[in-house]
């Protein structure tokens, strides 16, 4: 089953210049149709300018096609009457951990979305505690926000989607900012939500050891998809990756050259360094 | 040019219940023409610390010499020690404000007081290295992609043609073309034009391809100084501190582990492939 159908939608930004006298339009989507499967875990790449939060933020209402139709289960997003339904399901998180937190307590923070949502304070303790769980941050949960690490930012900002209990949340470079520690921390939140509660998940991301982590890549170029398959079937093709500016992870680009310099017997579309390594010893042997 | 920093403590809100020592009495000599990676997990104080280098955050004590000056005895020099350091910000919203892209790029080499004529000729080649095409150049900057917006601050600060370059994460959010080429063409004109670089990443990988040594900061103090070689080897250690070496090392590191006769000290793609290819081209001919 479908939680999100992007049908052919073409989306503009428009502005006006020269004080207002000249109106332009700029087609940062043109015709894009993705479904996202219920339970998936899908990542969005492409260079910048492409328009993946431009799609990403056509997911959950914050704007709306021009042309074509984007339904999250059932609602249109173009249905006004519908928004309350549509973000209740579909939850953002952003690149700036900062921009993110608005209260001054971690759990205030989290009970931010379920209170606007109307829940029953009972519930929403419960909910601020589950969520606190989830992300590994029960330790602070009368911490101040601007105590943390970014990695631990990200990660209540997480907890706040959470605690709305979401069918799906769409993450825009949500590691952009963080360190490598802080990095492992959210990609490792994001899987768990994944596997162990049935969050389906969109990922975009320039990080391409990350989108390894997927069931399944999208890559954008100039408003439009060009590629898609699961992440061996994308990153074996290298050449075609780089062209469009985008790159493969180190360990596949280095298998690659050395294939191409002759060393045989090396499978394509090597993804992890565990990977690697078997793929040499077994050549060793 | 060179940069001295002599016993430098910085406080935030000193004397509240907030009070945060966020750079622990630091000492660090760069000579000029340096190329210097600054890493360190979140919070470590790295921001804090490249701040001072053109006086937007003062020492709570200790001096900042830039070309043997100390930047913060006189208050005139101001002006003069920003255009000598330039400094691109962490969150680059936070540097754009002018109506057009192009006005916002010509910012600082208007007010250094340049011909049109040279402010332009910088102004298009900040752009152009930075990969920001003539159709963009009309925009607002508020306009543009997260990426863009970084590239459009990028080159603000590229158009002052500043002796010192420090750049905050300049590649966070950039796509891996835009990083590499960006960082392509600053290692080039770091080798022509001799400037001294400071570039504070969370990329491993970036620092390790670009800088000649590294510097790791952790909690506001210096937690080890030297080559790429040298700090990478400590692949343990910096994880302790939420930071890792980059994908490459750990391969290395495996393949050593399972007996494999390969170095531990290599740690980019390119030096990898060097010496797999010749661990294995004897399985080619043979
Ligand atoms: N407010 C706006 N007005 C006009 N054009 C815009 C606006 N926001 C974005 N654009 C343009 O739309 C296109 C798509 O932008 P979008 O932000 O979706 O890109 P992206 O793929 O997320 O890029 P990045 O990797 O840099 O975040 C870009 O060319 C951008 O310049
Ligand atoms: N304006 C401020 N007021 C109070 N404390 C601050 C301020 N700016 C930074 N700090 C604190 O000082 C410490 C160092 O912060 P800094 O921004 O220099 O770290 P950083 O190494 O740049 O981190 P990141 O990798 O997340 O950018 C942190 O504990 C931070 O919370
Ligand atoms: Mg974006
Ligand atoms: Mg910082």
């Amino acid at each position: 089953m479908d939680i999100i159908n992007c049908k052919n939608i073409t989306y503009l930004y428009s502005r006006y210049v020269d004080e207002e006298k000249i109106h332009v339009e700029f087609e940062a989507l043109k015709n894009v149709s993705l479904n996202i499967e219920k339970g998936s875990f899908v990542a969005i790449l492409g260079q910048n300018g492409s328009g993946k939060s431009t799609l990403a933020k056509n997911m959950n209402a914050l704007v709306v096609p021009k042309e074509g139709d984007v339904y999250v289960y059932e609602y249109n997003t173009k249905n006004t009457e519908f928004m309350f339904d549509i973000r209740k399901r579909v939850g953002m998180v952003f690149q700036n951990p900062d921009n993110q937190i608005v209260a001054g307590i971690v759990e205030e923070d989290i009970a931010f979305g379920p209170e606007n949502l109307g829940i029953p304070p009972d519930e929403i303790r419960k909910r601020v505690d589950d969520a606190l769980k989830i992300v590994r941050m029960t330790d602070y949960y009368d911490a101040s926000p601007h105590m943390l690490s970014g990695g631990q930012k990200q990660r209540v900002a997480i907890a706040g989607i959470i605690a709305m209990k979401p069918d799906c949340i769409v993450l825009d470079e949500p590691t952009a900012m963080l360190d490598p520690l802080g990095r492992k921390e959210v990609i490792n939140t994001v899987k768990l939500l994944n596997k162990e509660f049935g969050i389906t998940i969109v990922l975009i991301t320039h990080f391409m050891e990350e989108a390894v982590q997927a069931d399944r890549i999208v890559v954008m170029e100039d408003g439009q998809i060009v590629m898609e398959g699961t992440p061996k079937e994308v990153f074996s093709r290298v050449d075609e990756m780089k062209n469009t500016g985008l790159d493969v992870p180190q360990v596949t680009e280095l298998a690659h050259n050395l294939k191409k310099r002759g060393v045989e017997g090396l499978s394509d579309g090597i993804l992890t360094i565990e990977e690697m390594v078997n793929e040499l010893l077994r050549l060793k042997k | 040019m060179s940069i001295e920093i002599k016993n430098l403590t910085h406080i935030y809100n000193p004397n509240t219940s907030f009070e945060r020592k966020a750079i622990d009495n630091i000492n660090i000599s760069i000579p000029d023409g340096q190329f210097v990676g600054l890493i360190g997990h979140t919070g470590s104080g790295k921001s804090t610390l490249i701040q001072h280098l053109n006086s937007l955050v003062k020492p709570s004590s200790g001096h900042v010499l830039i070309d043997g000056e100390d930047i913060n005895l006189d208050k005139k020099n101001l002006k003069s020690v920003r255009q000598k350091v330039g400094l691109v910000f962490q969150y680059p919203e936070h540097q754009l404000f002018e109506v057009t892209v192009l006005k916002d790029v010509a910012f600082g080499p208007t007010a250094m007081g340049l011909s049109e004529e040279e402010i332009n000729e910088r102004v298009n080649e900040a752009l152009d290295v930075v990969g920001i095409s003539p159709e963009l150049h009309g925009r607002s900057p508020f306009e543009l992609s997260g990426g863009q917006k970084r590239r459009v601050a990028i080159a603000g600060v590229l158009a002052m043609r500043p002796k010192i370059l420090v750049l905050d994460e300049p590649t966070a959010g950039l796509d891996p073309r835009g990083r590499e080429e960006l960082f392509d063409r600053i290692k080039k004109m770091h080798d022509r034009l001799k400037i001294t670089i400071i570039l504070v990443s969370h990329s491993m990988e970036d620092v390790a391809k670009l800088v000649d040594r590294i510097i790791v900061l952790e909690n506001g103090i210096i937690f080890d100084d030297g080559t790429p070689e040298k700090v990478f080897k400590r692949g343990e250690e910096l994880e302790e501190i939420g930071l890792a070496a980059p994908q490459i090392s750990y391969l290395m590191s495996a393949l050593k582990a399972q007996g494999l006769d390969v170095p531990d000290d290599v740690f980019t793609v390119a030096d990898a492939e060097e010496v797999l290819f010749e661990v294995f081209r004897g399985d080619i001919s043979g």
